[in-house]
């Protein structure tokens, strides 16, 4: 059957492909064998490469973990000197409240004494006394005065200064009733007339706060009158883009492009000249040694006041013609 | 009606004591005045304990002036203990101290006190607050706070 389908080919003819073909299966094998020996060779190689890789992969791991452990304690230790600190601070504010308390308390105990026996000295035994005597008397009792007028101050400065003030939306016509309501009792004798002209907006303040600044900048302008002119004390306010008005004492961060409300506290007063207008919010800074009362802290409480709240003080000033204090807030969002 | 209204003064410094008596005398408010020195005195004094059990001498007070910042017990620690005392809870309890402290005010009205006042630094003005308090007193109706002992009935009202 296969002679029938092989016809023609000699036995010597069949023998010789049939070599070659074995021969070149042969080679083929081998060549086969010595490629497989080289790819075994290769994949070797590449499954070391694998191996080296990975035990690098591992260590550059390892290293993360560790970097990450010293990372976790390191910030653990970060949060504990923090914590440290905020406590160390406390600590310390703690002990300045308690301070400034026996400031108040213990100081002006003796103070009251000094004053209340003078008086009594005068009342009591004045008519035993000369009149020199009598105004010796009368200037301690002053002098003791002062000093109580001055411990109080440093307390409201120190109170607006160290107590947490969070800003809440304040109706500005309730404050400022309130504290023109409050005038009259604290500056007897001086004849002033402030007007006040609404709209009054709604203000992010603290209202205490906001309540000492206005009273302390109206007081400032009911005090300081000039003799031959009625005082005259007018506050408004008006909403303005913070940033207008070159005149302004910068105080706080700036804002800008945000709305802001600025309250106006003008008075027809002697008026400050230029270069005192920076050094009069600073603290104990008086420009009139004896010829007004005063201890040099209102304008300082102000000016500390504002800038916990988040904004700006300045004045605006011709002297002889009067002083127009402002300070800007910031509205209330839902007003 | 105008049965002498006792005033007891609680005050450490023996200069703010002198102090007040004069303020009394400048307005002519010549209520008696009795005095103690620090809280644990006027515990006692309310209590009757020791001297102050003679209540012809040392009379309960119709209005308390009691100073806050005192050795050994303080003035929030004598308003407490009258107001947790079933009789004594109605005396009338004025503050008056140095201090200006917010939470000074707020902690004694939280105590109980009925009033706050702040110690002037003048002592015409002491004088004219002394004023007006006794004139206060004087328009004032305050409930009767018994002794111990004929108070029976009412310390059975309240148990």
């Amino acid at each position: 059957m296969v002679a029938k389908l092989t016809p023609g080919i000699s036995e010597e003819a069949e023998a010789s492909p049939v070599h070659e073909r074995m021969l070149a299966m042969n080679e083929a094998l081998i060549r086969g064998s010595v490629q497989q020996h080289e790819l075994t060779e290769a994949a070797e190689l590449l499954n070391e490469q694998l191996r080296l890789e990975i035990a690098e992969r591992l260590r550059a791991e390892e290293a993360l973990h560790r970097a990450q452990g010293l990372l976790a304690d390191r910030a653990g230790r970060l949060e504990e000197a923090v914590s440290a600190r905020t406590l160390e601070l406390t600590a310390t504010n703690q002990q300045l409240e308690a301070f400034v308390y026996s400031i108040a308390h213990d100081l002006r105990a003796p103070l009251r004494a000094m004053q209340g026996f003078s008086t009594l000295l005068v009342a009591e035994a004045g008519a035993a006394l000369s009149a020199q005597g009598q105004d010796y008397a009368a200037r301690i009792s002053k002098s003791a005065q002062f000093m109580d007028a001055l411990l109080i101050d440093l307390l409201d400065f120190s109170r607006v200064s160290e107590q947490r003030v969070e800003l809440t939306a304040v109706n500005l016509e309730t404050v400022v009733a309130s504290v023109l309501a409050r005038l009259p009792n604290d500056l007897q004798g001086k004849p002033a007339r402030v007007q006040s002209s609404g709209p009054w907006p709604v203000v992010l303040a603290h209202e205490a706060t906001l309540a000492q600044v206005l009273f302390n900048l109206v007081s400032n302008a009911v005090k300081f009158v000039r003799p031959d002119v009625p005082s005259v004390v007018r506050l408004r306010a008006e909403e303005r883009m913070s940033g207008e008005g070159a005149l302004a004492l910068d105080f706080g961060p700036s804002t800008p492009d945000r709305r802001v409300v600025r309250v106006w506290v003008e008075d027809n007063g002697p008026g400050i000249a230029p270069r005192h207008q920076e050094q009069i919010f600073r603290i104990f800074t008086r420009l009139n040694g004896d010829k007004f009362e005063g201890t040099g802290i209102g304008l300082a409480i102000v000016q500390k006041g504002v800038e916990r709240m988040g904004g700006r003080v300045g004045v605006e000033s011709v002297p002889g013609q009067g002083s127009r204090f402002w300070f800007e807030l910031r509205p209330s969002p839902t007003s | 009606m105008n049965a002498p209204q006792t005033f007891l003064l609680v005050d450490d410094s023996v200069d703010n004591l002198f102090l007040m008596r004069a303020a009394f005398k400048m307005a002519k408010c010549h209520h008696p005045l009795q005095e103690v020195h620090d809280g644990e005195e006027a515990i006692a004094y309310l209590n009757g304990e020791g001297p102050y059990g003679d209540r012809k001498i040392y009379p309960l007070p119709t209005v308390m002036l009691l100073d806050l910042n005192m050795p050994k017990k303080g003035g929030f620690e004598v308003l407490e203990w009258v107001r947790a005392h079933p009789v004594l809870k109605r005396l009338t309890v004025i503050i008056l101290t140095a201090s200006t402290r917010r939470e000074d005010v707020a902690e004694s009205f939280d105590l109980g006190a009925n009033s706050v006042l702040v110690k002037p630094a003048s002592l015409t003005t002491l004088a004219e607050m002394m004023r007006c308090l006794c004139a206060w007193v004087e328009v004032s109706q305050f409930p009767p706070l018994m002794e111990a002992g004929g108070n029976e009935k009412h310390q059975q009202q309240v148990k």
